[in-house]
């Protein structure tokens, strides 16, 4: 033990307190990017749920006749898709994964990578209602925030 | 009583149902406590699926900022009720709860036909 503090002299000392120093740096970054994504996303909630709410929406009508609408409902999944890439940056919890899920299913519907998934009303449903769930997450979300939550 | 998750896919289901015309809905006139001084609601629709009525309706109501100050406001209301229209349970709030007015009444024979009437 003697040893130890034989060799802890002060220029040791600084050396130490300067690496810690940089740990501490580093952790305070990345903290900072942290919160600056939660920032963010909270600043925005009212105007993704309003896109995201109006989306959904304009799918189900569309839906009432699917064989007529397909292609438009493709084109307001893609949409969907963009609005749901945007959210999925500061989201956490449920939300994340429901945002996840939501986003995997369109994709499935709507690349050509996927040419076995068939189109069908069912399958557009699915992601309709992926996008509910997706807007009455987000909607919760922002009447916690209200609280302060 | 249900999850938020839950209660999208049941609402989702139902506008399902609703534009399939697998359910019709039935126009009621409100009653209290949905209306009264602080509370307005044009029209209510009910209907019974598996055995469980449910029924909808689009709520105006008095916000209070403080104790002579309001706003209105307003809200989609989805719930339970039992043969005598009382009140079993409610679902929370959620957004699809207005496409679901919106399919309900679309199923309106008066409106959805109105596009073949006037262009046939």
């Amino acid at each position: 033990m003697n040893e130890v503090f034989k060799l802890l002299t002060l220029n040791n000392f600084g050396s130490w307190a300067s690496i810690l120093g940089l740990l501490i740096t580093v952790f305070t970054l990345l903290m900072l990017f942290g919160i600056r994504k939660k920032f963010l996303f909270r600043s925005s909630v009212d105007d993704h749920l309003s896109k995201i709410s109006e989306i959904s929406s304009d799918i189900s009508s569309l839906l009432q006749s699917f064989s007529n609408n397909e292609k438009d409902i493709e084109e307001l999944f893609a949409l969907a898709d963009v609005e749901l890439r945007a959210m999925q940056r500061g989201a956490d919890g449920d939300l994340a994964t429901d945002i996840k899920k939501s986003r995997k299913k369109i994709k499935k519907y709507t690349s050509r990578i996927y040419f076995w998934v068939k189109k069908s009303e069912n399958s557009a449903r699915e992601i309709k209602t992926g996008l509910s769930v997706v807007s009455a997450e987000l909607y919760h979300h922002k009447k916690s925030l209200v609280i302060g939550k | 009583m249900f999850s938020t998750r839950q209660t999208a896919e049941i609402i989702d289901k139902l506008i399902e149902l609703t534009q399939h015309n697998q359910i019709t809905w039935e126009s009621q006139d409100p009653t209290p406590p949905m209306v009264g001084p602080d509370a307005r609601v044009d029209m209510a629709y009910v209907v019974n699926h598996l055995g469980r009525n449910i029924r909808v309706y689009h709520q105006h109501f008095k916000y209070y900022l403080d104790e002579e100050k309001y706003v209105w406001d307003e809200q989609m209301i989805v719930e339970f009720i039992d043969d005598y229209g009382a009140l079993l349970g409610r679902l929370p709030r959620t957004p699809n709860a207005w496409e679901l007015l919106k399919a309900i009444q679309f199923q309106n024979p008066q409106i959805n036909s109105f596009y073949d009437d006037l262009f046939k």
